[in-house]
């Protein structure tokens, strides 16, 4: 399946070794990956805390598991940064 | 010691400097920079008094921290009675002047009266002048810096100074140190400029003594350690705040034409990708970035404007690098007004450093105004017969200039949008609490940031409560009075100490800041009486302003915000919850329904 991936922010910065930085793209993933699966995957997962929205609605962090994805859809990953 | 305890007191109407000891007890208590100065301010003048009027004072302040090797010890705080907002100023800022004032000596510059000439103070460590600074009047803030440089003979000398638009009153004026640093908000600018004080300069080597040199240095390689490991602050020194434009722009809590709408279609032209990607023409608007006096984060952007950019392509002594955008100047010189232009931004934003205005409140006040063009209120008639419609970019850059030199259409936004719009009929268009006009985050969709705009004792403002973590987590209400006045009591205090607020965003807890407080000031700081520190600065502060003659009526929102939906982004279709939080803030505050504190508050903080 398809999805819209956005990396908002730096998240850019956090990507896992090989992984090209992106802040935009169309990922062709496995049928059944989940929000959090995915950014095990991108590498981020573990290196800062991050909000997701999917198709425009907050995915609340303790569904990051269970939340899965579906061809078509538009995720956004957003650190949630302070001031400034 | 961390105060170097000793206060430089300038009478502008007579032309004297003296020196005085600080009052230690006050310190004790009040702790320093925004606490201190607010203190001194209180007993000293009249809250009630004209804001541009001798009787105001203006303080320049420092905090214990300051002019130290704590990470970030350079900050240094306006504190007087605002033009803008006639409520409590207190205005922060970063660069090196902050710093060198301390090592000059001085916990505390008190400029009061009125010169009957223009004039600048200079200060070498002891020895402080007031001298005539006509030949400097009418002159930009980046004209005069080289020249007093030059006048001196010594290019290390640290400069803070107002532009044209202090000189004539603009109300939302800023105090500019070290070029593209300043004390930005309330018009603490216009203050400086009512007292005929074009700039103060300063040299420092007297250094900064510890009380605790051991503790104190244990404590400050902790908190430096935290920041160096944050995994967040990467990505403060590599993109700046301006990373928050996708936050806020995909969060949907992006301030639009005026609040009108809450994400920007152009917000991908002004993010941080956008500043680091070559344009059409191979031009990359950012160079590298920049830190502040002992700061080890580096927030600061350096940019330069693509020459063939309309805005610069026959002024070649713009095409130099400067201080580039902020996420606060991305936000009201690019979606506020409609404008998706970075370089047009960038170049607004250069305007405001030099002439010396706030480029919150003139992006605000420039959004007012392109509704009230959009509407009708006002026609190219008022305008000079320039186009205010939103996105219009030229504009925007015409406008910045006749702001800041307080000509044409730019006398009127001179006014700020409240006065603005109360003079065109629309007092409902005016996006600002207490006159002040509001920050890069709207109210509705981060429910926090709306209570903390209401609730802030300068007016609008998004670096007094710290709900960015809850607002971004939850649309709700719950909680947020909460967070707000946890946070508000917190940063209170950090702002008291002289670094900078954004070792709070960037890995530093409670803690620390007490750690290194404890280690440079006699007396035993301990974390309560820290937090407590900061109540008390609050509820001071809060003191100050009902006496000036504010009441809970000002703690409010525009009619936009309480009543208009959002329309669009995770807040979709939703309202502030304020009248819902402000009962709750109230209660937590210690303070009545009617929002003035309790005596037993007053009594528990020392106050009464």
């Amino acid at each position: 399946m398809r999805v819209n991936v956005k990396l908002m922010g730096w998240l850019r910065h956090y990507l896992r070794e090989g992984i090209e930085e992106f802040d935009d793209r169309d990922l062709d993933l496995a049928a059944g990956e989940t929000v959090g699966g995915l950014a095990s995957a991108l590498g981020f997962r573990d290196e800062l805390d991050f909000l997701a929205l999917l198709n425009g609605e907050r995915v609340p962090t303790e569904r990051f598991d269970q939340t899965t994805l579906n061809d078509g859809d538009a995720l956004v990953y957003i650190p949630p940064l302070k001031g400034g | 010691m961390g105060w170097q305890q000793t206060i430089l007191r300038v009478n502008l109407t007579n032309g004297t400097c003296t020196t005085e000891p600080l009052n230690m007890d006050w310190a004790q208590h009040y702790l320093g920079s925004r606490g201190l100065a607010t203190k001194y301010l209180m007993a000293e003048i009249d809250p009630k008094v004209d804001p541009l009027s001798p009787g105001n004072k203006l303080i320049i302040a420092t905090g214990p921290l300051t002019g130290t090797g704590a990470s970030t010890g350079g900050r240094w705080t306006a504190v007087t009675k605002g033009a803008l907002t006639g409520a409590i100023a207190s205005s922060n800022s970063g660069g090196q002047f902050g710093g060198e004032l301390k090592m000059a000596g001085y916990d505390l510059v008190i400029l009061e009266g009125r010169s009957p000439t223009p004039v600048y103070l200079y200060i070498e460590d002891e020895r402080a002048h007031l001298l005539p600074a006509e030949h400097l009047w009418g002159r930009s803030v980046w004209e005069i810096e080289p020249a007093i440089k030059e006048a001196h003979n010594d290019p290390l000398i640290r400069i803070a100074s107002i532009g044209q638009a202090g000189e004539y009153g603009n109300r939302y004026a800023c105090i500019v140190n070290d070029l593209h640093r300043a004390a930005g908000r309330s018009g603490v600018g216009a203050v400086m400029g009512s007292k005929n004080l074009k700039a103060i300069a300063v040299r420092g080597t007297r250094g900064v003594k510890p009380h605790d040199p051991a503790k104190f240095m244990a404590a400050v390689k902790v908190a430096t350690d935290a920041l160096a490991s944050n995994k967040g602050r990467k990505g403060m020194t590599s993109d700046g705040t301006i990373a928050m434009m996708d936050v806020t722009g995909g969060f949907g809590a992006l301030p639009t034409r005026n609040n009108r709408e809450v994400q920007f279609e152009d917000a991908g032209k002004l993010n941080a990708k956008a500043m680091k990607s070559p344009n059409e023409n191979g031009h990359t608007n950012l160079i590298q970035n920049a830190a502040c006096f002992a700061c080890t984060i580096g927030c600061g952007r350096i940019s330069h404007i693509d020459p063939q950019h309309f805005s610069v392509k026959d002024k070649p002594q713009y095409q130099k690098a400067s201080g580039g955008l902020e996420y606060e100047t991305a936000y009201a010189l690019g979606s506020a007004v409609g404008v998706g232009d970075m370089d047009a931004a960038t170049y607004a934003g250069f305007l405001c450093n030099e002439y010396g205005m706030d480029p919150i409140s003139f992006g605000g006040t420039l959004a007012a105004a392109m509704e009230l063009f959009t509407v009708g209120a006002i026609t190219l008639e008022q305008t000079g017969g320039v186009d205010l419609s939103f996105g219009n970019a030229e504009a925007l850059c015409l406008m910045a200039e006749l702001a800041g030199k307080g000509e044409g259409f730019g006398r009127d936004l001179g006014l700020g949008s409240k006065l603005l719009c109360e003079k065109y009929g629309r007092p409902e268009l005016s996006m600002a609490v207490k006159g002040q006009e509001f920050a890069a985050y709207d109210g509705r969709a981060m429910q926090g940031m709306g209570l903390g705009y209401a609730t802030s004792n300068r007016g609008a403002c998004h670096l007094r409560a710290n709900p960015y973590g809850a607002d971004f987590t939850s649309t709700a209400t719950e909680g947020k009075a909460e967070v707000v006045k946890t946070s508000q009591d917190l940063i209170s205090a950090i702002d008291a100490t002289g670094l900078c607020l954004f070792t709070l965003h960037s890995g530093a807890t409670p803690e620390h800041y007490a750690m290194q407080i404890d280690g440079a000031c006699e007396g035993d700081w301990t974390l309560p009486r820290f937090l407590e520190t900061g109540e008390r600065i609050w509820n001071l502060e809060r003191q100050f302003n009902l006496a000036a003659g504010l009441t809970a009526k000002d703690d409010t929102l525009p009619k936009r915000i309480l009543e208009e939906p959002a329309p669009s982004g995770v807040a979709k279709g939703l309202v502030s919850g304020l009248k819902t939080m402000l009962p709750e803030y109230y209660q937590l505050r210690g303070w009545g329904e009617d929002g003035v504190p309790t005596g037993e508050t007053l009594a528990r903080l020392g106050l009464k």
